[in-house]
């Protein structure tokens, strides 16, 4: 079988800052092992910088032979330049030094150069690379390889930063390091430097920002600029330096100027803490680089610009992934007490929906903050009804849960709030599930609780004499023996639902609240924590998964039909078919069909590298109707693992190395007299040829047409004629 | 970037009803004046001309108030025993009472004079109508049978006794005052033609009678008793219309009101309900202290009186608020442009109307959380809509900073935080909320001096206090709840056993007894 491990998105766009182009009408941002090209005016990406194998340590955009280029390196030493306009690679090289840290572009008339630090016999060592030539030259630097950071000015000088030291060189001397402390508590978190003058900015872990003058002499002169309370994350110096920019977990830009620390600018409540902070060359916009996988760009009065945004990245991926029968798009976390919808097919981001509609509190220096979060999220067969349950766990005081159901209004194209129900479970909520029912009315939901209860909800609708409004109400509430309830699982036809009680399954009628059968069995000892019912053919079967073992019950007979011991961390069912997959403890994938304990696929090496698993989901992909198809094709399974990226557990797939279509992006006089389609007329025009002559075919196409539909012999059997009547058949 | 958020206090709000046109007219009611008299109130019913004396019949009189001084006007008292079911004849002269000394008497209203006293009935009688347009009497009778008798002649006419309990309800119709309807306390609802002399119809309401009302075409009439009142098509021969059930105790009376478009119903539940006659849906519902007995509105819907089982006459009148209309003066002001004016200038600056922005939503954005918590203890929000200062303190506590909002306080501002906690805490929607305020509240003021302050320790006892009598309470009810849980699970249980029974082979549990061991038969063939 060729099911590979694709990978569709996530990974973060934000630990390098963002590069803008000179002119500030493009803006690069690196993403793994390539770098995006963004237009900053629209935000839409025009370029993707392919050809690096590992992850990249850094980047810059720089002039070549008069052209504006773009220069990676990647961790394991492998350099390329791009000329911008033309996608083409100029240069590439590989450096012998393994294990690169950090990669700068020194800016300079000359030859292009580069600073690099690496890790060698234990400690960071600090070159400066020719990148066309093969030479280096190291610089009189090492330091101790735990975190730093380095920045560049211009060809002049560049600062590193390590806990408690600053360390300043000059390119005209690199071997000589002038060596600057602070005293502990405070560790140094980040550095910039004045792009022309001598003049270095350090963030620190107090929320201070230092200003240091006279570098090159023993004894700088420094000014501090206080006003965050968290640690300093990121700086950036305009290009004339006189002003300059910080940042951190306080989800607030700061605008300083340099010359009077009581002027300051603010720009607020921004979606996520702030990771890079990047000034154009012409001082025309500022990129932010925010830690929700987004790049802000903005003028300097804070107006918005646009936006890139890729997959967000969130604190926590509770609600896993929920497949929208709609736009077939998975329903995830997104930013703190948001949703997003992204689509699978374009790997695009949809749109956010924010569900708790609360500001977002940072923390503050000793103390920990919680928001609220999005723990739970279900939506019903027909796209109509989205149920979402937030959740605030506070350690000293009571928390917070709340359910809340939206209806999508087709007026507006989004969700809009129905219902909310405060506290409907004591502790939290481990499950909730709609009803897999078509129809509107009369609609169930069951959420199972922490409270050792589940509550059948039911939409009804309010009638006062003026209006009618649909409402969800609580309906019945049900529980077994004083037993935790972990899962439910509604049958396919919604008149079953499979409740799970510690180590049994139970099963109840939703519309009064029956207990129809439990079942258990006493090789079952630990609790069970999955359940789902089989489909189509096989909707009699019932799958429940624990710590220890899967197994299947028949609900017509109520045995057990077959059990595995196995350790299930994840149990999910395909809409499309009637596969089921689980995954273990220990990233083993099977998928099987609840009928059969032989696996239709298994696969232990697949996940291997994957780190935890997060969340999985069956999503149908295009092709799902074609029941030709194998399973993977039809509905391959999204993974999102512990690094936060997403994968697909499915067919080879090779589009997303096809090459995009080259835009022409030069504005230059000459490209513009070129016209953009071109005739010639030496060239004799052919005639259109069709698949298939008319006349033969016609025949058979018409018997298939015009015949009344209830004298028409069985498709199957006209299928071959007909078929064989279309085949191209050569004259 | 994102604009800030407003602090939600919707999550703390009261659940309110909705205002439709029907509450706030009936709201117009405003609070009745109560009106004390001997024994319970039996009857209630308005003179149908202005300007609408009403008859209160109770113990042994028949007092006729005047609806807007609500003093007694004339008081009827010419009853040995009790007086039962006064009502007034259509041009409001006369009116006629049964009694429990058997006798139908009819008076002139404005001399109170006896005119007839009707003879016949062997048992006490509780209503009596007029016959439209006919100078007749009908009048039910505890005798199980209801007579209908001539008044020029003081002589009966027609006596029906197909019921076999008391008939306590009946009507008659001012379109066909041929039919006569009899409700029962055997259950049962009659109509009879007096043309034919028959009875027409007979329907079950299932429970016994306490009131039958004519809708005013005469096809349909509804009767109530017991918790509901039931419709019924008489076209269609008695079929049931439908079945309402609103009122969880006795439904005594029954009228019609708002030109028959409204149906009101008086039960023993305290409840006055308000029908759309229509869909018989509820659209308002009116609350009084005690019991009804009977209750009746004017014809112009302005006043409405209810008698309760305690004697009192409730009687409320509607409140006309006239609105009196200002005259559009002339703005002439800086502030009014005026609107002739057209700019004529190439670029115009729309101005923009900010959301306007609330002291503590203010003072959040700025962090400055005691000011916050300073702007919602101010008594007009505190009073008002103690929801948000609830949510504030919510929010406070979401932020670990409701401890540094009530340091450095004073001693005003701490006692009027206890005693918007004693005044709020036992309302559910806000106790897990302070109870967690004043759990920070007794740590931060633990060691300060302000505890000391005769005026906060007395605050502090009665918060005290208080929670000592919810928790006390909470135990009850949880007992009590118990108990319940007991009974419900029982009746379950019976349930199931009792399906059980019908779907299991039985099984038993016997034991061949030693005479049967010793009964041993061996067959040898």
């Amino acid at each position: 079988m060729d099911i590979k491990v694709n990978f569709k998105a996530g990974g973060s766009f934000v630990e390098l800052p963002p590069q803008f182009s000179s002119n500030a009408e493009n803006v690069y941002i690196a993403w793994k092992n390539r770098i995006l090209g963004y237009s900053t005016k629209t935000g839409a990406q025009f370029a993707e910088f392919r050809g690096i194998k590992d992850r990249i340590v850094g980047f810059g955009v720089h002039y070549y032979d008069s052209y504006e280029c773009v220069t990676a390196c990647s961790c394991s030493g492998e350099i390329i330049t791009w000329k911008v306009v033309t996608f083409f690679k100029l240069l590439t090289k590989t450096i012998k030094e393994r294990n690169i840290k950090t990669f700068h572009v020194i800016q300079s008339e000359g030859a292009p150069r580069a600073l690099i630090s690496f890790k060698q016999d234990g400690k960071i060592v600090f070159q400066i690379i020719e990148l066309t030539l093969e030479i280096s030259h190291n610089c009189g630097l090492t330091i101790t390889p735990y975190h730093y950071q380095v920045d560049v000015s211009s060809d002049k000088y560049f600062a590193v930063v390590q806990k408690l030291s600053l360390n300043v060189v000059s390119f005209k001397d690199v071997l000589k390091a002038y060596t600057f402390c602070i005293d502990s508590p405070r560790e140094f978190t980040c550095v910039a430097c004045h792009p022309e003058n001598e003049i270095i900015l350090t963030g620190d872990s107090a929320g201070r920002v230092v200003v240091w003058q006279r570098i090159f002499t023993s004894k700088p002169s420094k000014a501090v600029f206080h006003w965050h309370t968290l640690p300093v994350k990121c700086l950036g110096f305009s290009t004339s330096g006189s002003y300059f920019y910080s940042g951190g977990d306080e989800s607030v830009l700061v605008r300083w100027q340099l010359d009077n620390h009581y002027e300051r600018k603010f720009l607020p409540r921004l979606a996520s803490t702030i990771a890079q902070i990047r000034v154009s060359p012409n001082n025309a916009l500022v990129a932010i680089a925010t830690n929700d996988n987004a790049v802000r760009i903005v003028d300097p009065r804070f107006e918005n610009v646009s936006l890139i945004q890729n997959l967000v990245i969130g604190d926590s991926y509770e609600t896993g992934i929920v497949v929208d029968p709609k736009t077939k798009a998975l329903i995830m976390n997104g930013n703190v007490g948001q949703i997003q919808f992204y689509s699978s097919c374009d790997n695009s981001l949809l749109y956010n929906v924010d569900v708790v509609g609360q500001n977002k509190v940072s923390s503050e220096r000793n103390c920990n903050i919680e928001n609220t979060q999005v723990s739970k999220i279900a939506i019903s067969k027909n796209g109509l009804w989205l149920a979402t349950v937030e959740s605030r766990r506070d350690p000293d005081y009571s928390s917070e849960l709340r359910l809340k159901l939206w209806k999508f209004d087709v007026t507006i194209q989004s969700f809009k709030l129905n219902t909310w129900m405060e506290d409907l479970h004591e502790n939290h909520i481990h499950a909730l599930a709609f009803q897999p029912l078509e129809t509107v009315d009369d609609l169930k939901l069951v959420t199972v609780g922490g409270d050792k209860k589940f509550n059948v909800l039911h939409l009804t609708e309010t009638e006062t004499a003026n209006s009618k409004s649909e409402i969800w109400m609580g309906l019945w509430v049900g529980f077994y023996h004083d037993l935790p309830c972990k899962d439910l699982s509604f049958s396919i036809d919604g008149s079953l639902v499979a409740v799970t009680f510690g180590n049994t399954v139970t099963t109840w009628l939703p519309d009064h609240g029956d207990l129809k059968c439990v079942l258990s069995h006493p090789m079952c000892k630990k609790d069970i924590t999955h359940v789902e019912f089989g489909t189509s053919n096989q909707c009699h079967l019932l799958v429940a998964a624990s710590s220890e073992r899967l197994c299947v019950w028949n609900l017509l007979t109520l045995t057990m039909v077959w059990t595995v011991p196995v350790n299930v961390s994840i149990l999910i069912a395909d809409t499309v078919t009637t596969n089921m997959a689980i995954i273990t403890k220990d990233n083993m994938v099977f998928v099987f069909a609840p009928i059969s304990p032989e696996p239709v696929f298994s696969s232990d090496k697949l996940l291997k590298k994957s780190g935890s698993i997060y969340a999985a989901a069956f999503v149908p992909s295009r092709q799902s109707n074609d029941t030709k198809l194998q399973w993977y094709r039809r509905s391959p399974i999204f993974v999102l693992d512990a690094k936060k990226e997403l994968f697909s557990l499915g067919a080879d797939e090779e589009n997303l190395d096809t090459p995009r279509e080259i835009q022409e992006i030069s504005k230059s006089l000459f490209s513009m007299t070129i016209p953009q389609s071109q005739t010639d007329k030496n060239k004799s025009t052919k005639s259109v040829e069709h698949f298939y002559l008319k006349d033969i075919g016609e025949k058979n196409m018409k018997k298939y047409l015009e015949a009344p539909i209830q004298t028409m012999i069985p498709i199957r059997i006209m299928c071959r004629t007909l078929l064989t009547s279309m085949v191209l058949q050569k004259p | 970037m994102g604009s800030f958020k407003k602090l939600n206090s919707k999550i703390y709000e009261k659940t309110t009803s909705v205002i439709t046109p029907d509450s706030i007219y009936w709201k117009q009611l405003g609070t009745p004046v109560l009106v004390k008299e001997f024994g319970t109130v039996d009857y209630i019913n308005f003179s149908p001309v202005e300007p609408y004396f009403f008859a209160v019949t109770c113990s042994v009189r028949v007092q006729v108030y005047n609806p807007i001084t609500k003093l007694v006007a004339k008081n009827l008292s010419r009853f040995r025993e009790n007086a039962y079911g006064a009502v007034f004849r259509s041009d409001g002269r006369l009116l006629c009472a049964g009694s429990e000394e058997t006798h139908v008497k009819l008076f002139d209203v404005s001399t109170k004079n006896l005119l007839r006293l009707f003879k016949g009935h062997s048992a006490p009688v509780h209503r009596t109508y007029f016959v439209e347009s006919r100078p007749q009497i009908v009048s039910f009778s505890d005798d199980k049978s209801f007579k209908i008798w001539d008044i020029p002649t003081e002589k009966n006419i027609l006596s029906y006794s197909d019921h076999s309990d008391y008939i306590r309800a009946g009507a008659t119709n001012s379109i066909i005052p041929d039919l006569v309807l009899s409700g029962s306390y055997d259950h049962f609802v009659n109509m009879y033609d007096t043309r034919t002399n028959q009875k027409v119809l007979s329907v079950n309401h299932g429970s016994p009678v306490e009131c039958v009302l004519f809708l005013p075409s005469a096809n349909v009439f509804l009767s109530a008793g017991g918790t509901e009142i039931k419709v019924w098509d008489v076209t269609a021969g008695g079929r049931l219309l439908k079945s309402i059930s609103q009122h969880h105790k006795t439904i005594t009376s029954l009228k019609l009101a708002c030109d028959n478009k409204r149906l009101l119903s008086g039960s023993l539940d305290r409840h006055v309900k308000v029908y759309d006659i229509s869909n018989f849906k509820v659209l308002h519902s009116l609350n009084y202290q005690n019991a009804i007995l009977s209750m009746d509105i004017s014809q112009n819907n302005d006043i409405l009186a209810v008698g309760l089982i305690d004697g009192v006459v409730a009687v409320s009148r509607r409140e006309e608020t006239v609105k009196v209309k200002k005259d559009d003066k002339k703005t002439i002001s800086w502030k009014h442009p005026s609107k002739s004016f057209q700019p004529t200038v190439d670029s115009v600056t729309p101005c923009l109307n900010h959301e306007k922005e609330t002291k503590h939503d203010k003072c959040l954005r700025k962090f400055e959380f005691s000011k916050a918590l300073d702007s919602v203890l101010l008594p007009y929000v505190a009073n008002k809509t103690p929801q948000v200062t609830v949510s504030l303190i919510h929010e406070l506590i979401k932020r670990r900073a409701l401890q540094k909002a009530f340091t450095g306080r004073e001693q005003k501002s701490v006692a009027q935080i206890l005693r918007f906690f004693i005044r709020n805490i036992t309302e559910p929607r806000f106790a897990k909320v302070l109870i967690d305020a004043a759990n920070i509240f007794v740590d931060t003021f633990e060691d300060s001096p302000l505890i000391m302050d005769p005026e906060i320790a007395k605050l502090l006892l009665s918060l005290t206090q208080l929670l000592k009598e919810e928790t006390a309470i909470a135990n009850d009810l949880s007992q009590l709840q118990g108990a319940m849980c007991m009974i419900l699970a029982g009746a379950a249980q019976q349930k199931t056993a009792a399906v059980g029974a019908n779907l299991r082979p039985v099984h038993h549990n016997l034991i061949p007894s030693i005479d049967a061991q010793k009964d041993l038969i061996i067959n040898i063939n």
